[in-house]
């Protein structure tokens, strides 16, 4: 395992319980988590609703305190401002202020990170395309539908070109098409070398995008690992068959048998419904993320 | 490794720009405006009553009135509204994700708060001005006796009064951000602030009576009254200039002195408060 | 956290203290001035306030306009010739801010001018023309009671003349006191900041008493102080009386009044 310090995203027993009541009844959101993010990762936080997940996020992001333990981006303490220098954030259900146009809150989140004034305009026109909104950009955002206001967090969270991202949810309410495009997106960011901290309760929805994982339920870490090796079954492998007459697979299975292996099942490959969705609703969109063919 | 960040008077100003605008695009701010404008304007019609050189005075008294309830207003509750919209809706959250000090946003949000009181005070003193200026000088045709050494309102006292009723508000403001760094919802804020000003304003009485009090418990709870909140009469210039009577120097310096250390001490806490806060 | 809340609180508290104290050295000179100005609130003052349901405007700072919220219902009330609601404003209007001297003044007037023609009309209206007696009777209720107000005003406003000169013309006009008129006009004229019309009216008055001697003594004594580029002084119009009682008494040239430049 890689140092911490050179890590992304570096969690060390974090602890984090919220006070209910003045008599000190207590909640433990997050227990003893650990982990470390490496950079250039997609890194998926899963869970259940209430597993700690954006808790965790918080803490990273110094939004809240930790009771025990401590984090880190990218080896500075989440406690200092500078950690954030290279983060860009979409939260959960992002709320943004209505009053703006999209391109007015992008501006303002790039004024406020610091983006050079000479290139500032440029900046904002080129993530507002890159994110798809460029006929929308002048609407105020009190009229963005969901997946829109998904985009346009995107597009402020990377405007600044931060090495780190933190996606809290960023499918979450989005229909299957939205959710395809938002996952085409983060493919494209981890494509330029970036590191994507994605955290979700819709584990086939952000299957295909990440390379790590760890699971958290009430608070605590239940697994983690490459997601190529948590999903594949060990010890079987799957053959896709054209043209089998069915009267066949007795034969084919005792010629398995005398090899030392076994047929175990017979079944009709499957698509997703996802798939078939997209292809009927929006055949021109590329490929889901959820597809393996497009990895 | 993370570039270093230091405290940013421009990252301050970007977020008062932002509060500006929101303030500007909301009603409140335009539908006080405009009622503050009209009672001014409301005042004309005292020609009706004939009043003569005392006109000035009323028109003056209504003007001012209207500054300082109106004014008194806007602050708490622009202050709360524009800040803690920010928590509530959770807009706080993607501004503090960003390398933001605690203290810039809080300033900043001030900052912005204090620029829209600033014009409501510009425009509503304008306004004030012009009608006195336009009346006294009809009066001065009509009873020129009255006015035999030259006009009698102070126009300098009427606008060094706006710049103090600015001051006071800005305080209001500064204050209403402390309760609004821990409250926990928009209209606690707004109710704390409203109770907490209307006690400011009645602090000289138990300043000056809680030596008379009978039970110690009623001259303990009065003095630490007196002591602990900031007495703001001390803004109250109005009825002087009102009188015709130029502003006292010494009273404008005190009532500027004074408020600008409490609007240093509210910022100061709100800044402590927001510091300990988790969004 | 339960801690953390208290050590802030405490904090605050300290703080706020600190501030108190520093605030009070600051603004101490101001506070003094401004105190000043402020009118002293009494318990019927409160009382008062409270009857009419205007507690608020009495102890927010919106003393001034609350009264001349009050004042402008009285000229409405006045124009109306509404005898009790005119009394009652006035009373209140001079009691939640006792500062503007035209409450005082002005309500005096209503009181002593206009409503006895109110009551007389309204007696007469009703179908019985009031005999001079019962007139009379009632011109001196509403004098009485109009220089009552203004008495009342001199307790906030001792160093007033305007409130001697308007008692005087109540007392002249009304009452038909002429002499105790003239004495008032002679008190208000002797006060700093006294118009200077004062002085010249209450020559008049000693004239119409008869006492012209002591009109020219006074005439002469007020000429000396005024002053000569004032047009409001009105010098030379004094000293025309002046030859005119010399002339009256046939004073020698020689020792006739000679004024200094």
């Amino acid at each position: 395992m890689s140092p911490a310090t050179d890590a992304a995203v570096a969690v060390d027993g974090l602890t984090k319980d919220y006070l209910l009541s003045v008599r000190g009844l207590r909640v433990r959101a997050v227990d003893g988590l650990s982990l470390v993010v490496q950079p250039g990762q997609v890194f998926g936080l899963l869970g259940p609703n209430g597993s700690g997940k954006s808790t965790t996020i918080k803490v990273v992001l110094g939004l809240a305190e930790p009771t025990l333990g401590s984090t880190s981006i990218f080896g500075v303490s989440s406690r200092e401002a500078r950690s954030r220098v290279d983060v860009g954030y979409l939260p959960e259900n992002p709320n943004f202020h209505r009053f703006l146009s999209g391109r007015e809150l992008v501006t303002f989140y790039a004024r406020v990170c610091g983006v050079d004034r000479a290139r500032l305009r440029d900046r904002v026109d080129e993530v507002i395309e890159w994110v798809g909104l460029k006929d929308a950009a002048s609407r105020r955002l009190s009229t963005y539908s969901k997946g829109m206001l998904q985009r346009i967090g995107l597009a402020q969270a990377v405007v600044h070109d931060p090495r780190l991202l933190i996606l809290d949810e960023p499918t979450a309410g989005v229909d299957p098409v939205g959710s395809a495009e938002i996952g085409e997106l983060i493919l494209r960011l981890k494509a330029q070398g970036k590191t994507i901290v994605l955290s979700s309760h819709l584990l086939a929805q952000v299957e295909g995008l990440c390379d790590r994982i760890a699971i958290l339920n009430r608070g605590r870490l239940v697994l983690e690992g490459g997601v190529d090796e948590l999903v594949t079954e060990k010890g079987r492998d799957a053959l896709i068959v054209e043209g089998l007459d069915p009267s066949l697979a007795g034969d084919l299975r005792a010629w398995l048998i005398a090899r030392g292996a076994d047929l175990v099942a017979v079944e009709k490959p499957r698509t997703t419904l996802d798939r078939i969705f997209r292809d009927h609703v929006a055949p021109s969109v590329a490929p889901s993320a959820g597809d393996k063919e497009a990895r | 490794m993370s570039a270093s960040v230091r405290f940013s008077p421009a990252r301050i100003a970007v977020i008062a720009e932002l509060t500006v605008l929101e303030a500007v695009r909301q009603r409140l701010f335009g539908a006080l405006l405009v009622l503050a404008a009209g009672m001014i304007a409301g005042a004309q019609l005292l020609r009706e009553f004939n009043f003569g050189s005392s006109e000035l005075k009323f028109i003056t008294d209504f003007g001012f009135g209207a500054v300082t309830l109106f004014g008194t207003i806007l602050a708490v509750v622009t202050a709360a509204q524009l800040f803690f919209a920010e928590i509530e809706n959770r807009t706080a959250l993607t501004l503090l994700a960003k390398p933001v000090f605690r203290a810039e946003f809080v300033l900043g949000k001030f900052a912005g708060v204090a620029v829209v009181l600033a014009l409501f005070v510009v425009v509503t003193t304008g306004a004030l001005v012009t009608v006195l200026w336009m009346r006294e000088g009809a009066l001065m045709e009509v009873a020129p006796e009255a006015f035999e050494r030259g006009r009698l309102v102070h126009y300098g006292s009427v606008v060094a009064f706006g710049a103090l009723q600015w001051l006071k508000f800005a305080a209001i403001a500064a204050l209403t951000l402390v309760v609004a760094s821990f409250a926990n919802t928009n209209l606690y804020s707004v109710v704390i602030s409203f109770l907490i000003v209307l006690i400011c304003h009645l602090q000289y009485l138990a300043q000056e009576s809680w030596q008379k009090l009978g039970s110690g418990l009623a001259r303990g709870a009065a003095l630490l009254l007196a002591s602990v909140f900031p007495n703001f009469q001390m803004f109250s210039v109005g009825d002087r200039i009102a009188a015709g009577q130029p502003i006292d120097p010494a009273v404008l310096g005190g009532s500027a002195a004074y408020g600008g250390l409490y609007l240093a001490v509210f910022l100061a806490l709100a800044i402590h408060l927001f510091r300990r806060r988790e969004i | 956290m339960i801690r953390s809340g208290t050590s802030s609180a405490l904090l605050i508290l300290l703080v706020l203290l600190a501030a108190g104290r520093i605030g009070a050295r600051l603004g101490a000179g101001a506070w003094e001035i401004l105190r000043r100005d402020m009118p002293v609130l009494t318990a019927s003052d409160v009382e008062v306030a409270a009857g009419e349901g205007i507690m608020v405007g009495l102890l927010g700072g919106f003393r001034a306009v609350t009264a001349d919220f009050v004042w402008v219902r009285t000229n409405a009330t006045w124009e109306e010739r509404d005898l009790p609601a005119t009394q009652t404003l006035i009373k209140l209007a001079t009691t939640v801010d006792s500062r503007p001297l035209v409450f005082w003044i002005n309500g005096s007037r209503m009181i002593a001018y206009d409503m006895p023609v109110w009551r007389i009309d309204a007696a007469s209206a009703a179908g019985a023309g009031l005999p001079a007696v019962v007139q009379g009777r009632i011109v001196a209720e509403q004098a009485h009671a109009a220089i009552a107000l203004l008495e009342r005003a001199r307790i906030h406003h001792p160093d007033e003349p305007l409130l001697l000169i308007e008692i005087g013309n109540i007392r002249a006009r009304k009452l038909g006191d002429l002499a105790g008129a003239a004495a008032l006009y002679r008190e208000a004229a002797l006060m700093p900041g006294a118009p200077y019309y004062a002085a010249r009216i209450h020559a008049e008055m000693l004239k119409q008493l008869g006492r012209h001697h002591e009109a020219l003594e006074w005439l002469v004594a007020v000429h000396r102080d005024l002053p000569r580029d004032d047009p409001m002084a009105m010098a030379e119009v004094v000293l025309e009386r002046i030859r005119e009682l010399e002339e009256r008494f046939e004073v020698p040239a020689s020792q006739r009044y000679l004024p200094t430049p």
